[in-house]
Formats: C-alpha cells, sequence, structure tokens
C-alpha cells in the first residue's frame, strides 16, 4: 500500500503542478484565452492521474469463488483437473503450469487442493502445506516400492539389502554383484519386503542391482570403507576352540583384539589389564565375557563395567554353560537380555545340511534387538541398549565349529556382525547424503564442515554453502559423486529417475499422503487471500484515450494563440 | 640348267613341304594354349617356326644326294656328280655324269617326303582335346571368403579386412577333419594348426596377427593374405593391416587335451579277498578320453607273495588291447593266479596304465586281490615273534677274515694257481658283502642279495655254510630275507648319491662309508691274489661294522612341530610360578587386499584410479577366464570413454576379487538430541 499511497501523492502533485503552470500561462498570455478553454484543461489533469493510478493499481475484481483446486501430477487420468503440473500427461487439464506456487498465486483464496495421480513432486510439497491437501492414492504400481541399500560397509563384511515389492507377493527377488552374478535371491513375504545377504569386498565403492525376476531392477549402491579398528577385549574363561578362531578372525579382520583366557590356578594366558577400572575399560570399545569370566569378576569391575557400558562401551556375554541364577541376575542387572528357564542345550541349524548342528543354551530373554537367529528363525543372540552402550547376549556354544567344517565365512560374518553392532560408536559423525539422490533435483548433504564440495564423476567441483548444517546440490549427472569433507571423502551414487520409477512414485504416494494427513490449518495468508488485481488495459487504454484528446486540444489551442498574436 | 638350280628343283619343294607339317603341328597347339595363356601361345608359335625352319634347313643338297643315291638305281649312287661344277669334273665323271643325268632327270621327279598325315592328324586331334581340356577343365575355383566385420568404420584408401577365412587343421591324434570357419573367433583343441586366409582393400603395404600377449603371425602378401601357426596356448588377437586403425578382438581357445579316465568296472571293491582254490581273477577297465585312449595298455601286476617279514615282490607287465570306441575303451584279461606267483598267502596288484593320443600316461587304481595266510597255530598273537628270519646267504666280515688267514697258512701248500683262485673266490665274498653294505648306503644294487648290514654279528665266526651243512637255506634264488628291512628305498630319502642318504644319522653314515672303503681294499687285495695285504683292511672294516653295529639307531627326519624340552626338574611338582603368560603371535595372513584395493579404484566408477597398479593385479590374479579379462582391460586402454567397456571390465575385475574376512565397521555415533536421549532411558534404569 505505501507504493500506492507514494504513486497517489506524486500524482497528485503533478496534477497541482499542472493547475498552477495553466493558471500562470494564462497570466502571461497576451491575449487571454477562453475560459472555458481553462476550464476544460484544469478539469482533465486530476482525469488523466486518476486514469493513470488506476492502470497501475486496477481496482480488485473480488475474491474467487471456489476454494478448492484439482491438481494433476504424474499418472492423472486425463481431463479430470483444473490445472496441470509439468509432470502430469498431456490433456489433464486445460491449464499447465510451471509448479504448485504458481498456480496458488493464479488462483489466490485456493483452500483446498485435490492431488490427482501419483502425488506432488518435492518441488511442490513445501508451497502444498499452505493449503489444505486431499489425495486418494490409486493402488501402487507393481514393482519395487522400497529399498533400502546398507549403510557402510566394512571390507568383506556381509551386508543386507531390505525392500519391498508391490502387486507381486511371492515375487523372486534378487540381489547382483557387479559382475552380474546372482549372489542371493529370495522370494517376496507375503506383504511383498525382502531382505537379501550380500557381502563386500575391498574398501572402495560398488554397484549391486536388486532384480525382480521378469521385472525391473534397482541399483543398490554399497560402499565399502575400512574405519578405524575396534578395540575389544576378549576375556575367556578357559582355553578352546572359541577363542582360537575368534583370535584368528580379529587378526584377519584388522580388530585391535586383546585376548586373555584362564587356564586355571591362576595362570592367564594373555594380557589383560587387571582390574578392570573405568579408565583401562575406556581403552576398549568392546569386551566380550563369558560366564566363567563373569564369576571371577569382583563387585568394583563389575561396576566399572556397567558404568562403562552406560558411557558407550560394548558388552557382549557369552553364555558357556546352563547360567546359575546369581550370573543370570548379575546380567539382567547390567541390563541384558537374559533369561529364559532351560537348562539344557538345543540345537540351532545356521544353514543347510552341510553345515553342523550348533549348541544354543536357553539363555534369551524376549525384548531385546535379536542380533542373530538361526535358520528355523530361532534368535540366538540379541542386544540391549544401556546408556550410550549396547549389552549383548551371545548363546551359541560352540560357534566355532563352522570353522574347521568349512564354513569359516560363516563364522567371520557372526563375530563381525557382533563386533559391528555392540562396539562403541564412532566418535565423529560422518556427513549424510538423503536417500536416493536423483539426477536434477535437490539432494541433501547435512553435516559436512565447511569448505566441502561435492566432485561429480566428469571431475567438475561444487562447493557446498551449508545453511543451517545441511546443504542442497543439484546433480546434473548420474554416477558416483563424492563429498569431499576435508579429507574425508564419502561416495555417493546419484541415480537417473528413471531407474528407480517405483521406489519415486512410493515416495511421492507417501510424502503426498504425509500432507494430506496433516491438520488443515491454513495460514493467515490464505485465510485472507489478497483480491485478485483485475485488469489494467481498459484503463491504460482510457489514459491514452484521454491524453491523446487533451494533447490535441491543447495543440489546437496553441495554434489558435500563435495565429491571434500575429 | 646349272647345278644349283638342279638341285634347288627337288629341295625346295622337299624344305616347303617340311616346313608347312612342321607349322600345321606344332600350330594347333600353340593355339590350342592360346586359350590358356597368350605368352605361352606365341612362344610356342616362334618355337614351331623356328622348328620348322630348322627342318626344311635340313634338306640340302647332301641329302638329296644320299636321297637320289638311295631311291634312284639310275644314279648308280653317282648322284653327287649332278651337282658338282663341271669345271671340276673329270672326263671319266663327265660321261658317268651324262649317263645318269638322263636317267635321273626321267626318273626322279618327287623327291619329298610324304605329308606326315598321322602326325598331323595327332596333332589337330591332342589340339582338340587340348581346347576341350582348357574349356572344360573344373577351374581351380578359391573358396569365397567370409565377410568381415572389424567394427571399424570403413574410410576410402585405408587398408580394411574385406574377407576371412580360418582354417583349423587339429593335431593327427584327434581325428578331427580340418574345417574352415567363416569367423575369426574360434575353439580348437590345443595344438592345432591354424590357418588364416585374408583379403583387404586396398592391399595394405604390411600386415600381421598381433596377439594381445606379444605373439604375431606376419602375413603373406597377396591377392589373398595368408598366415598360419600352431597354437599352444588360448590368445587374443586383432588383424592388423598396416596404417589401419585397430579393428575388434578376436579369440581363439585351445583346449587342452584331457588325459584319459580310468573307471573300474570289476572287480566292484578295490580289496578283494580270494576265495580258497581260487586260481583266476578277471578285472576290467574302462578308460575314457576325449579323443582316444590308444589300443594298447599296460596292466602292470605285482605280486606280494610270502609272509611277515619274507614278502618278496614282483612286478609283471602285460600287454592288454582294448575293445570298443577309441574314447571309451574297455581293457579286461583275467589274471592265472599261480602263473603270477601267488600260490600261498600274499596280495596281487593290479594297475592299469593307459595313454592317450597326446601321451598323458595315466595309472588306474589299484585293485588288490588278497590271499589271507592260514591261521597260526600258536594263534596267541606271537606268530610274528617266532617266525623265524633266514640269515643273509652272504659270508660275513669276520668269515673273510678268517678264510684269508687259513689261505695264508696253506700257502706253501698250494700252487700259485690255486692259491690265486682261492684268493678271488674270497674277494668275491668280500665283493658281495661290499655290495650290499653300498646298497644300505644307497648305492647301486650290482645283484648283492639283501642281507641286514649287521647280520655278520650273529653269523657264527666258523659257520661255513653248505648245501648239505643240516639246516635250510631257503629256495634258492627267491631271497626271501631282508627285502622288508629294504628300508631305505622305502622310507628313506635315497638320492642318487649315497652320501645324501638320511636314513643313518651322520657319524653312523660316515662309520659305514669309511667300512665299505676298506671292503673295496680288501676286495681288490683279494682279487690281486694278495691276502696279506688285505687283511688290514678287512680288519678294519671288521671293528667298523661293528662299532655301526652298536651305534645303529636309524632314523628318519620328520617335520613338525617341535616342542621346547621338558623341563624334568619341575615336572609333575604342580608349580606353576614363571609360567610366561603369552600366547604365540598369529602368523600374518597372506593376500593383498591393498593391491587388490587399488585395482577396484581403478575400475569402480569413482575418479580416476591407477591403471598400473590395475594391470598389475590382473597380471596375477586367478580367474576363470583370463582372455575375457584381457580382453576387457584391452578395450579400456584402447577407449577411456567407452562406458560399456568400463562397465564390463568392472564385473570381471569383481570377479577377481577375493573376499577379505569380514571386518567390522563401527555403527555411527548418535547426534546430541539422541545422546540425551539415549542417557536419559539409560540412567532412568
Amino acid at each position: 500500500m505505501t507504493a500506492e499511497r507514494w504513486t497517489a501523492a506524486l500524482l497528485a502533485l503533478a496534477v497541482a503542478v499542472g493547475w498552477i503552470r495553466l493558471i500562470g500561462w494564462r497570466r502571461a498570455a497576451p491575449a487571454r484565452p477562453p475560459a472555458g478553454r481553462l476550464a476544460l484543461l484544469l478539469t482533465a489533469q486530476p482525469v488523466l492521474a486518476v486514469l493513470l493510478f488506476l492502470t497501475l493499481y486496477p481496482p480488485p475484481t473480488g475474491p474467487a469463488t471456489d476454494p478448492e483446486l484439482a491438481v494433476a501430477t504424474r499418472g492423472a487420468s486425463p481431463g479430470s483437473a483444473d490445472i496441470a503440473l509439468p509432470e502430469a500427461p498431456r490433456g489433464s487439464a486445460p491449464v499447465r503450469v510451471p509448479d504448485l506456487a504458481t498456480a496458488l498465486r493464479a488462483h489466490p483464496g485456493t483452500r483446498r487442493i485435490r492431488v490427482l495421480g501419483q502425488g506432488l513432486e518435492p518441488r511442490d510439497r513445501d508451497v502444498a502445506r499452505t493449503v489444505g491437501v486431499a489425495f486418494v492414492p490409486a493402488a501402487p504400481r507393481p514393482g519395487l516400492v522400497a529399498l533400502a541399500p546398507p549403510a557402510r560397509v566394512a571390507p568383506g563384511a556381509p551386508f543386507r539389502v531390505g525392500g519391498q515389492v508391490a502387486g507381486a507377493a511371492g515375487a523372486r527377488v534378487e540381489l547382483l554383484d557387479p559382475a552380474g552374478r546372482v549372489v542371493d535371491a529370495a522370494g517376496a513375504a507375503q506383504d511383498g519386503s525382502f531382505v537379501l545377504q550380500g557381502a563386500a569386498r575391498v574398501p572402495g565403492v560398488a554397484l549391486f542391482r536388486v532384480r525382480l525376476r521378469g521385472g525391473e531392477a534397482a541399483p543398490v549402491p554399497v560402499v565399502v570403507t575400512a574405519s578405524a579398528p575396534v578395540r575389544v577385549l576378549y576375556l575367556a574363561g578357559a582355553p578352546g576352540p572359541e577363542v582360537k578362531y575368534w583370535r584368528r578372525w580379529a587378526a584377519d579382520a584388522g580388530i585391535a583384539a586383546t585376548v586373555s583366557q584362564t587356564a586355571g590356578a591362576g595362570i592367564d594366558l594373555g594380557e589383560h589389564p587387571s582390574p578392570l577400572t573405568a579408565a583401562t575399560l575406556a581403552r576398549f570399545d568392546l569386551v566380550v565375557l563369558d560366564d566363567r569370566r563373569w564369576a571371577g569378576l569382583g563387585g568394583g569391575e563389575r561396576g566399572a563395567l556397567a558404568a562403562a557400558v552406560r558411557g558407550g562401551l560394548g558388552l557382549l556375554l557369552r553364555v558357556t554353560a546352563p547360567l546359575p541364577a546369581g550370573v543370570r541376575a548379575g546380567w539382567a542387572a547390567l541390563g541384558a537380555p537374559v533369561g529364559g528357564a532351560g537348562r539344557g542345550g538345543k540345537p540351532a541349524r545356521l544353514g543347510g545340511a552341510d553345515v553342523p548342528v550348533l549348541t544354543r543354551w536357553d539363555a534369551l530373554a524376549p525384548g531385546g534387538v535379536t542380533l542373530g537367529r538361526d535358520a528355523a528363525g530361532v534368535p540366538f543372540a540379541a542386544w540391549r541398549a544401556r546408556g550410550l552402550g549396547r549389552v549383548g547376549v551371545w548363546t551359541l556354544a560352540d560357534a566355532a565349529a563352522l570353522v574347521p567344517s568349512g564354513h569359516g565365512e560363516r563364522f567371520d560374518a557372526l563375530s563381525a556382525d557382533a563386533v559391528a553392532t555392540l562396539a562403541r560408536p564412532a566418535a565423529s559423525r560422518t556427513p549424510s547424503v538423503s536417500d536416493w539422490p536423483v539426477v536434477g533435483e535437490r539432494t541433501t548433504v547435512c553435516g559436512a564442515g565447511p569448505g566441502a564440495q561435492v566432485v561429480a564423476p566428469d571431475g567438475t567441483r561444487v562447493a557446498l554453502l551449508p545453511d543451517g548444517g545441511c546443504a542442497g546440490y543439484w546433480p546434473r549427472t548420474a554416477g558416483w559423486h563424492v563429498l569431499a569433507d576435508g579429507s574425508a571423502r564419502l561416495p555417493f551414487h546419484v541415480t537417473e529417475a528413471a531407474a528407480i520409477p517405483g521406489l519415486r512414485a512410493a515416495d511421492r504416494r507417501a510424502a503426498t499422503l504425509r500432507l494430506a494427513a496433516m491438520p488443515g490449518d491454513p495460514t493467515p495468508a490464505a485465510a485472507a487471500p489478497a483480491p485478485i488485481p483485475g485488469a489494467s488495459w481498459p484503463w491504460l487504454l482510457a489514459f491514452l484515450a484521454v491524453a491523446a484528446a487533451l494533447w490535441w486540444f491543447e495543440r489546437r489551442g496553441r495554434g489558435a494563440i500563435s495565429v491571434e498574436k500575429r | 640348267m646349272s647345278a644349283p638350280d638342279r638341285a634347288a628343283r627337288w629341295t625346295r619343294p622337299a624344305k616347303r613341304r617340311a616346313g608347312v607339317a612342321t607349322l600345321v603341328i606344332g600350330a594347333p597347339l600353340a593355339a590350342a594354349t592360346a586359350l590358356w595363356s597368350l605368352p605361352l601361345a606365341i612362344v610356342l608359335l616362334a618355337a614351331t617356326a623356328v622348328a620348322a625352319w630348322r627342318r626344311a634347313r635340313r634338306f640340302d643338297r647332301r641329302w638329296l644326294v644320299r636321297r637320289l643315291d638311295a631311291r634312284h638305281a639310275a644314279a648308280q649312287d653317282s648322284a653327287d656328280l649332278l651337282f658338282a661344277d663341271p669345271a671340276t669334273l673329270g672326263p671319266l665323271q663327265r660321261l658317268q655324269l651324262a649317263r645318269v643325268s638322263q636317267g635321273i632327270a626321267e626318273e626322279a621327279t618327287d623327291l619329298a617326303d610324304p605329308w606326315p598325315v598321322g602326325r598331323i592328324a595327332a596333332a589337330w586331334l591332342a589340339a582338340g582335346a587340348l581346347v576341350a581340356a582348357i574349356l572344360l577343365w573344373p577351374a581351380a575355383r578359391e573358396e569365397p571368403l567370409a565377410p568381415s566385420d572389424e567394427g571399424v568404420a570403413r574410410v576410402p584408401g585405408v587398408p580394411a579386412l574385406t574377407g576371412q577365412r580360418l582354417r583349423v587343421v587339429p593335431p593327427a591324434y584327434t581325428g578331427l577333419p580340418a574345417r574352415d570357419l567363416a569367423t575369426l573367433d574360434a575353439r580348437v583343441p590345443a595344438g592345432s594348426r591354424i590357418e588364416w586366409t585374408l583379403a583387404f582393400d586396398p592391399a595394405p603395404a604390411a600386415a600381421a596377427l598381433a596377439f594381445l600377449d606379444g605373439r604375431r603371425v606376419v602375413l603373406a602378401p597377396g591377392a589373398r593374405w595368408r598366415g598360419a601357426t600352431t597354437l599352444v596356448r588360448s590368445g587374443l588377437y586383432r588383424v592388423a593391416p598396416a596404417g589401419a586403425p585397430a579393428g575388434r578382438l578376436h579369440r581363439i581357445d585351445a583346449v587342452a587335451d584331457q588325459p584319459p579316465r580310468v573307471v573300474v568296472r570289476a572287480p566292484r571293491e578295490t580289496l578283494t579277498l580270494a576265495t580258497p582254490g581260487q586260481r583266476g581273477w578277471t578285472v576290467a577297465f574302462e578308460a575314457r578320453d576325449d579323443y582316444g585312449v590308444a589300443a594298447a595298455a599296460r596292466l602292470v601286476v605285482t605280486t606280494a607273495s610270502g609272509e611277515g617279514e619274507q614278502v618278496t615282490f614282483r612286478e609283471r607287465t602285460l600287454a592288454l588291447s582294448g575293445s570298443g570306441a577309441a574314447t571309451a575303451r574297455r581293457f579286461a584279461t583275467t589274471l592265472d593266479l599261480p602263473a603270477m606267483g601267488l600260490t600261498g598267502a600274499g596280495d596281487l596288484i593290479a594297475q592299469l596304465v593307459v595313454t592317450d593320443g597326446a601321451r598323458h600316461v595315466v595309472r588306474g587304481p589299484s585293485l588288490i586281490l588278497r590271499r589271507k595266510p592260514p591261521q597260526s597255530d600258536l594263534g596267541t598273537g606271537l606268530d610274528v615273534g617266532v617266525r623265524v628270519a633266514l640269515p643273509a646267504y652272504l659270508t660275513s666280515q669276520r668269515q673273510v677274515i678268517i678264510d684269508a688267514q687259513a689261505l695264508l697258512r696253506e700257502r706253501r701248500r698250494l700252487s700259485p694257481a690255486a692259491f690265486l683262485a682261492r684268493a678271488q673266490r674270497i674277494g668275491d665274498d668280500q665283493g658281495a658283502l661290499r655290495m650290499r653294505y653300498g646298497n644300505f648306503l644307497g648305492g647301486e644294487t650290482e645283484g648283492a642279495s639283501n642281507a641286514m648290514p649287521t647280520s655278520d654279528a650273529e653269523a657264527p665266526a666258523a659257520d661255513v655254510h653248505s648245501p648239505d651243512d643240516g639246516h635250510d637255506h631257503g629256495p634258492a634264488g627267491t631271497p626271501l630275507v631282508g627285502r622288508a628291512e629294504d628300508v631305505l628305498g622305502e622310507f628313506g630319502h635315497a638320492h642318487d648319491e649315497g652320501e645324501a642318504a638320511t636314513l643313518f644319522d651322520p657319524e653312523t653314515h660316515a662309520r659305514l662309508t669309511e667300512a665299505v672303503d676298506q671292503m673295496w681294499q680288501s676286495e681288490g687285495a683279494l682279487r690281486g691274489g694278495d691276502p696279506a695285504r688285505a687283511l688290514p683292511f678287512a680288519n678294519r672294516a671288521l671293528v667298523l661294522i661293528k662299532q655301526v653295529q652298536q651305534a645303529t639307531r636309524v632314523f628318519l627326519a620328520k617335520v613338525g612341530s617341535e616342542l621346547p624340552p621338558i623341563d624334568a626338574a619341575r615336572r609333575m611338582t604342580g608349580k606353576r610360578d614363571d609360567i610366561a603368560p603369552t600366547m604365540l603371535a598369529l602368523p600374518a595372513r597372506d593376500g593383498d587386499e591393498a593391491a587388490a584395493a587399488r585395482a577396484w579404484a581403478a575400475v569402480d566408477g569413482v575418479g580416476r584410479g591407477d591403471t598400473a597398479a590395475l594391470d598389475r593385479f590382473l597380471a596375477g590374479a586367478a580367474v576363470r577366464d583370463p582372455l575375457a579379462l584381457a580382453a576387457a582391460r584391452d578395450a579400456v586402454r584402447r577407449d577411456p570413454a567407452c562406458a560399456a567397456c568400463r562397465a564390463r571390465l568392472r564385473g570381471l575385475v569383481w570377479e577377481a576379487l577375493s573376499r577379505p574376512p569380514a571386518g567390522a565397521a563401527r555403527r555411527a555415533g548418535a547426534s546430541a538430541a539422541g545422546r540425551r536421549y539415549l542417557d536419559a532411558i539409560g540412567g532412568a534404569r
């Protein structure tokens, strides 16, 4: 309104100046023109000013009558909507707008939008929060609708890829390695979900693929990085194959292991800090302890252990025999999911007929997070969070039997899984990149330090400008990008949108459903919508016509004056 | 009429006819050859003309004189007068000339040879046949070459491969026919001869087949370029005409010959127990091979007869001929057990040895027929202990000394010849004994018997054996004794030279060697008829043997853990102090993951990696198909921007990567809010 007032004031001033000039002219004129002429000229000044003002600020036409707008998005049926977003198919609406914000500006007073089709693109979601959203999703397109690639994987470690297929319960889903070979296959469950398992190799990146048998395939980017070695204190109550093979695995996998095993009569093979105190436990990320060793710990050591776990230390409690009530109570006090009344060992099959049958002590209490389960789905290890740390219970008595029977990789995977799950978390937080970056769309990079850059596959570097911890990045090409943050290199994979249509459709659908589920509290701006400005061209025409007529009239009058002068 | 004119009257028609006849004979042949080769026809025609001229020239005056004299009696052998210069003739000659000239002029009208009608007809017939043959001869047309596709754009003026043919001539032993292939990629038996026939347009200055591993086959230029090689190992190559861009890689796989596989068809079990009274044993084998098993095979039959320590081995080789197809031959025979020497208890071991065309010699599984010994009468488990080991059939060293001393005593009563003969007999004994000891040191056998080296101690000093001395000597010729103790050959490391035998400890070995040396000297002196000189050596040898006998501890070097010596003072006392609480360090795992990671970084798609590291890794990588890997690497090297090539190489390198032991990654730390939350729930418990 300020601009309008300023304009009005300027115009009023111009009218006043015009009047004074006209009157001054008349006085200075040798032959006085007729008074009617002066009156006409004086009258014309405000008329022109008003017309010019109305050209600039045409009077509003009044608020929109229809508060609901039907918006066609990707996959909308033709002819059903008021406006169409760019992704909508041709002919779905009479008017096509570049984005939802433009549509809302063109239709002020819109209170609700009715979304037709698959759902809103990320570009329109922020704007859609200002209005109510109604969305009745169609049935999801058959195919892959969810896929969770693994987070960073250690070299050689197994990883899991979870996902979901729609419209194809029981479909065969395969995991293909970079060489194109099927490394795992599973049937989708009743709800379409599946979990596939692969194995990483050397540090670097690898592009696996999940393929729906007879259908689409989606890339699974796997980033394999070697992190700082995990420091493990392994306290065994007696020498045995478990310790032997665990030690072998730890040495091979680059674990900084301190192993101690008691040989009876006070003989302790290996070196370990004794007694366990807060200071000594701070030097380790994980303590592996069995029931015999626990029985030998003093009260102070147990207290230090519990405190260290609360501070982030991982603790894996191995059951090597039916647990005495005292040990069970002590472990339960630590927060371990230990319980179970069974006293004997039960068979645990981890695989097919060639895998030896292991022994599982029935000592797990329900309520823990399962760390491992056998082929029948019975958990044999579980953990619980306790403060910043985690306490796990391991009930397999003879997992080492896997190694001499030719299944060393399975033993390694079990050990690696336990260590990776329970060990103290990394101290420094690595930057994160939003899921499924897509070419041409905003990718969010959070947690990157100042000066972080993204290096595209073609070598171009883009500096990130973090705003509130996160920065936006618009990839131009598909492929492996690298987030260079200081000396750290975090690769992430950018996909072509066409490569993951199912995931994208599912994402649109879920996001739009979330918008629709939001409570309808339109913002005040939407409650009192700005009046629609009227058309300014009639006023401009009138202004031009009056100005032209006045110019002609004044010209003619001046001519008459000059004639009169002569 | 002058003499030349007169001569020409006869010679000219003769010349004409001879020349024309020659031309008529030669010309059609020359003309016929014109159909085949115009230059040859011209040469032939010229040769015909020369021949005609030369033939016409033969009809000169001398020919005319001879012809007139021969044909016409009227000439009266005076035809030469007709053509002589009248001025040189005497009166008598002139008179004779006048006589004969009249008759000749009347008689001799045509002296020329008749037309050689037969020859002319034959020539024309031959010419006709030649024409027909040239026209109807099946043209030795070369097979058209197969079109080629090298995957490079044709540029005018740049040599490009337009046609190709690959001829594969497998080795003769495979029995496969030679075949022509339209492609340049092939799978051929190893050792095949490969012949390329290629066509280029335009023709290059030179061309070769460049193998990726550096081999080159230079093509011989021509309308069709040819090259050949004998393929020993698989390879990737490209056709490389000079001045042309590199084309597609071609691949030739050499399929190695598989050794034959021998399957036992009968008997069912490896170990068969002989039934009482069994006299024959049927064995049947089947040998399979990819190309063919030689029809002749050997069956090695080893008979181990005897019991306990008196087991003798005898090996025989029987020739078997197989039946059935060459790729699956069946060999069967029935062994006659008594003929094989298995009369009593013992084992008969049969093993088939087959060969194939590639000279693979394969020994099949051993089949054993065992005949158990009859139950011992004692039945106390002591049968081994009471079994009699016959003494060695050797004169002992002590006996040699006694004999030599006796010989010296009897020297005066003996003639020199008898003395020498007896000395040499003792020398023979000494030699046999020396060879027996030498045998034990790993030396050559030289046909000596197998007695224990130390058995002479048990032999009584005066034990002179004779066939009728009251005890059994065992069957003659069959060395029953000592073979079971032939441990050096069986268990020890009997190298070619005795010095390296590891049966004895070094000291014993040295003593034994010295003893053999002394025996050698003793033997030499005895054979030379000088027992007195031999005695010191023989005595020294006896002393050494006695030392060896007392010191002998035969041992075999073992490989294994070397345990620390047991502390006897501490043993069984229960004291545990000063026990070092250390564990043995684990040996490092072999495997270079860093090199593999560097190689993978060169292809994984993030940035640009170290291609040299990739090449180093690929050179040592154990992969299923190295050629595919080499081809993919070459494609990327040639076109680094080719995304599909990179993807293919990436897949192959991934296959070459081994999986390191599963590592453990740290989980991501909680955010500040997460820490507060975890602290809160952790503290509440």
